[in-house]
């Protein structure tokens, strides 16, 4: 399969958010290339956990993706919400199909170099994570989208507030709360009040 | 759950997270108040708070796209490494792997062939980089690399390909342990450490001399080997690894990514610009603040990636002796969270946390701040330098981080001014001048535009405060007009430059123009307290704030306040029109303010500043009529302006302002009334002049303005009461007038006002002494003419201070004249008086000539020429003499 221009995926996004699931089968291998590119400069360096970037990794990806020019600034919104969206799909159903397992713990100190300075975080199983939220959209809808375009859609807490139309401190509110509410849910076993 | 059920739950997880973690138990208990259900799912939500901080803050992909890579690594570095033991690799034989990493993988080896059997460090290059970059770049810097030969910089020897084609480099091998892990270890003071970072830095420095920088400076890369001496490893090899060239590379839209240790990168390296030394002296500095207090520099909640760019880039780390206090979690060598104290980081170093705190704070704060300025021109300019302060503060002598701020130097000025106000301006003119320079310079660089817009603010902040707050805080500081002279001068010249970079900026504009407003002021207002005497250069200021202010007045953005302050401009040059005798432009520049404040007065009649200033345009009108002889006029004018003028002191009775103001309105009113020849009435207004400013004087003894008021209160009451016929009275009168201006200008020198109002004063009351029959007369009106000739040299353009020396040679013609006239004066004498008299006339003569031919003999004044003439005839007469063709020509 040819790749597609950034029209093209503007259009298949478009497809995709209105039903169609063959789009999102083109979107996949877009996201897949891009995944591994990341990968392979991680490999490159000496320590995975001295990775640094200044710019919106997400967004970068969705500048490279999408043609902005053809959606109009109200469209904005809604567009980085499907590309959120798109992006927890495809992910999860990557670490699904990898037997992708939650790893736990610090990553692997794999350097010569003595010292770990930005200390990776535990990874999240991205299945697990798809399951929780879940169930946290038929609790709160609003907090399952503040973690979608977040952690999935990798947007600020202010595009967050952007897209969502509510304000930063109500972001930043869900946002905690929704954490510990999955964090609850992923642990499983634990006692849970079914009020 | 009920959508309320779960909006409770959520509020009080809220309220219970703004708690501390101890009063949650207490607060929850009283909240939930006995409803269990609700307190068991609130704590069972709060019970992952912990691992909350850490969890899914980096986003999705990349967090996969990790993932993804250390799985790619394990399977390859655990097959690469049992083929390579034991194999030789050129001449080196490989004994066994120290270390590997994303880059590559570090051996032990050997030199098969050399006859020491000298061991190596060997370190292997991955195959994911770009093999053949890699090997250019490596034959670039070889040579440099090979010719660093430091005590303190881990020797590169050797490089090359190995057989399967992968890039090696062979190193000095140092057996040792990294900086921070020896501190600890070996519990080093403060000091010791501060003795092993200098090693450190003359490497670094020495490498800069070779044009060599690290670019990767962090702990890892310093090793200290069992003698306690520094090797620096792996220089030059960041730059020829570049982390831009590996296999297919980051796309152009991605190369603001950059790759390094993030807490040892500088923010230039952040932001993927250009790496110099500098960036060098910064890692240093961040390695020096870790070393000292075994925190790094930023104190962050979160370690996400962006977190620790922004932090890098934006926030000011916290001084070390304060990051000594911090209690946090840390990652340990062996990966596990290592929890630092105050009395933990003590212990391996000072042992109290106070004895820490100590050997920090001060010097050793700034030192390392110093290091670590975002800016990298605002850093130690080199290694070498960073390195000698460290050894200035191991000394004792006062260290250069601790002189550089400008706020260290602002509070030096104020603590210093009282005592010696022109040392301090000197000092911070010196410093403005750097800076201005360093404005000028930067601008030629576009790269550098932030720094000269951060700069040029900083110059435009100093030069206004140089020409408000500290002219204000000097102004009545006696002896400070030769400082303020000097003030004007260099200000001047930066807001020449400053006005150069304005255009498009009002609000700079409208600071630049009231800023040469102020240098005019204090150049040459005769009733400014703070002027220096010089008319003509003011109305050169007062042109400039007046191009710039009609500029402003006539764009479209212009509000009431910019048509305000451009009717002061025209105002302000109206007075030193006045001034320089030049009574056209005078009248027309107090015309145009007139105009501009009557239609401003009539749309806020409640406005007190707007009465003053319409007040203070009807005065200024006056003065021009009063010049020009036209009495009635200038009553007029006067009268109206005391209206106003007592409208507002009524209003506000301690505005010391509106006082002044009053008063000065009653002099003028006195002098024009007298003039237009109603002497009670002009007693009256003066009276109530003096009245005025006598109570100012007792509520500001100090003040300049008070006194020089005062004793110009006096001199009118004085001329009026000798005009009545009181000489006795007005001779009274006229020694306070003296006093007054001599207090002054005995305390400074450099105050042409008081000197003016001392001449004025000494002048009358010798010819008052003489006209009552006293002695002494001649000698206060020489002192007066000395002082008239001094003023006029000072500012030779200044026509008033031409026709005061020339009134002073009147009156000593008058004065020989009286005494020649005296009855019981031998013969001998009477000619020696005529013949003075003669020549002192023959000198105002001459002085009204020069004058009369500029034009500017103002009408009150127009008939002193004739009767000079017609004295200079009396004089000849008496003498016998003829009158030669020239003199008689003159006196016509």
């Amino acid at each position: 399969m040819s790749t597609p221009s950034a029209h093209e995926v503007t259009q298949l996004l478009r497809a995709w958010s209105s039903g169609d699931q063959q789009a999102l089968d083109k979107l996949t291998p877009l996201v897949y290339e891009e995944l591994h590119r990341r990968a392979r400069y991680y490999v490159a360096l000496e320590n995975p956990g001295h990775i640094i970037q200044t710019t919106a990794l997400i967004n970068e990806v969705y500048l490279r993706l999408v043609d902005f020019r053809g959606v109009t600034w109200q469209d904005r919104a809604h567009f980085l919400a499907v590309c959120a969206r798109m992006m927890r799909r495809i992910l999860t159903d990557f670490a699904r199909s990898r037997h992708y397992q939650k790893r736990g713990g610090a990553a692997q100190q794999v350097t010569f170099d003595e010292q770990l300075v930005v200390a990776s975080e535990p990874s999240a199983d991205l299945v697990a994570l798809d399951d929780a939220l879940t169930g946290l959209a038929s609790v709160d809808q609003r907090k399952c989208q503040v973690v979608e375009l977040r952690f999935f859609g990798g947007l600020s807490v202010q595009e967050t507030a952007e897209v969502l139309k509510v304000s930063e401190e109500t972001v930043k509110r869900d946002w905690r709360l929704a954490k510990l509410w999955l964090l609850r849910e992923m642990s499983g076993g634990e006692e849970r009040n079914a009020t | 759950m009920q959508p309320e059920r779960w909006k409770e739950v959520e509020h009080l997880c809220h309220e219970a997270l703004e708690r501390d973690e101890g009063q949650r138990a207490a607060f929850l208990q009283s909240a939930c108040a006995g409803d269990d259900s609700l307190l068991r799912e609130v704590q069972s939500l709060l019970a992952h708070q912990k691992q909350a901080e850490h969890f899914i803050e980096t986003p999705a992909l990349e967090q996969a796209a990790m993932d993804l890579a250390n799985g790619e690594r394990d399977s390859h570095s655990s097959d690469t490494t049992p083929r390579l033991i034991g194999r030789m690799i050129s001449h080196y034989r490989v004994i066994e792997r120290l270390g590997y990493g994303g880059m590559g993988e570090v051996y032990r080896a050997v030199r098969a062939d050399d006859q020491y059997q000298k061991l190596v460090a060997l370190k292997l290059v991955k195959a994911d980089f770009d093999t053949h970059f890699v090997l250019e770049r490596f034959k670039n810097e070889r040579q440099i690399l090979a010719s660093l030969e430091h005590p303190n910089i881990a020797r590169l020897i050797d490089g090359g390909t190995t057989g399967d084609g992968l890039p090696y480099f062979v190193m000095e091998l140092v057996e040792g342990q990294p900086i921070d892990q020896y501190s600890e270890s070996h519990r080093l003071s403060t000091v010791e450490r501060l003795k092993l970072f200098r090693s450190v830095c003359s490497a670094v420095h020495y490498a800069h001399q070779h044009l060599v920088v690290h670019r990767d400076l962090k702990p890892s890369n310093i090793m200290v080997t069992s003698e306690g001496v520094p090797k620096l490893l792996d220089f030059g090899i960041a730059k020829i690894m570049d982390a831009e060239h590996f296999p297919r590379a980051i796309e152009p839209t991605l190369t603001a990514m950059r790759v390094m240790t993030p807490e040892y990168a500088s923010p230039e390296q952040i932001r993927g610009e250009a790496i110099t030394t500098a960036s060098d002296v910064y890692s240093l500095g961040v390695l020096l603040y870790y070393i000292l207090t075994g925190h790094l520099p930023y104190h962050l909640t979160t370690r996400s990636p962006h977190e620790v760019a922004r932090a890098i880039c934006e926030i000011d780390p916290e001084k070390p002796s304060t990051a000594v206090n911090r209690v946090e979690e840390v990652p340990g060598a062996d990966g596990k969270p290592v929890r630092l104290t105050p009395e933990k980081v003590s212990s391996t170093r000072e042992g109290q946390p106070e004895r820490l705190r100590r050997s920090l704070g001060g010097d050793l704060d700034q030192i390392v701040l110093l290091a670590m300025r975002k800016e990298k021109d605002r850093r130690y300019s080199s290694a070498e330098q960073f390195s000698e302060d460290i050894l200035r503060h191991l000394e004792g002598r006062p260290v250069l981080a601790r002189k550089g701020t400008l706020s260290y130097r602002a509070t030096k000025f104020v603590k210093r001014h009282k005592a010696g106000v022109i040392a301090a301006i000197l000092a911070i003119l010196t410093l403005i001048a750097g800076m201005a320079a360093i404005v000028r310079e930067s601008r030629l660089e576009r790269a550098q535009r932030a720094r000269a817009e951060r700069r040029f603010n900083d110059v435009r902040e100093l030069a206004n405060s140089l020409m408000f707050d500290i002219n204000d805080s000097i102004a009545n500081l006696p002896g400070a007009t030769a400082a303020r002279k000097l003030l004007v001068t260099k200000a001047l010249k930066y807001l020449d430059s400053l006005a150069s970079e304005a255009n498009g900026d009002p609000s700079l504009q409208r600071e630049l123009a009231t800023a040469y407003q102020r240098v005019g002021d204090i150049q040459g207002l005769l009733n400014s307290q703070q002027n220096v005497g010089h008319s003509s250069d003011a109305l050169e200021s007062y042109h400039k704030a007046l191009t710039i202010r009609e500029t402003l007045a006539a764009s479209s953005g212009a509000n009431p306040a910019d048509r305000r302050d451009l009717a002061f401009v025209y105002q302000r040059l109206g007075q030193v029109c006045a001034l320089l005798n030049d009574f056209t432009g005078a009248r027309e520049n107090d015309q145009k303010a007139f105009t501009i404040y009557e239609a401003l007065h009539a749309a806020s009649p409640n406005d007190a500043k707007l009465t003053l200033s319409l007040g203070s345009s009807y005065y200024a009108l006056g003065r021009l009529f009063s010049l020009n002889g036209e009495w009635a006029g200038a009553v007029q004018n006067d009268l109206k302006a005391i209206e106003l003028y007592d409208q507002v002191s009524r209003g506000k009775p301690d505005d010391s302002t509106a006082r002044y103001a009053l008063a000065a309105g009653y002099r003028e009113a006195c002098y024009n009334v007298g003039k237009a020849g109603d002497r009670p009435k002009a007693l009256a207004l003066c009276r109530e002049a003096v009245g005025i400013n006598e109570a100012l004087v007792a509520a500001n003894p100090n003040e300049v303005r008070a006194r020089l008021d005062l004793a110009a209160a006096y001199s009118d009451l004085g001329t009026t009461l000798a005009d009545g016929a009181d000489p006795v009275a007005a001779l009274q009168i006229w020694r306070k007038s003296l006093a007054n201006a001599e207090s002054v200008s005995a305390a400074d020198v450099n105050n042409a006002r008081a000197h003016v109002a001392q001449a004025l004063a000494e002048n009358q009351l010798g010819l008052l002494l003489t006209k009552t029959g006293q002695s002494g007369g001649l000698d206060y009106e020489l002192k007066a003419l000395e002082i008239r000739k001094k003023l006029f040299t000072d500012d030779p353009k200044n026509k008033g201070r031409q026709e005061a020396v020339a009134l002073s040679y009147a009156t000593l013609g008058d004065t020989e004249q009286i005494l020649a006239l005296r009855p019981r004066t031998r013969r001998s004498q009477q000619l020696r008086h005529w013949s003075q008299a003669r020549s002192w006339y023959s000198q105002a003569s001459e002085s009204y000539q020069s004058l009369r031919s500029g034009g500017a003999l103002r009408g009150e004044e127009a008939g002193e020429p004739g009767r000079i003439a017609q004295e200079i005839a009396k004089c000849d007469a008496v003498l016998g003499k003829k009158q030669s063709p020239v003199a008689a020509a003159r006196a016509q």
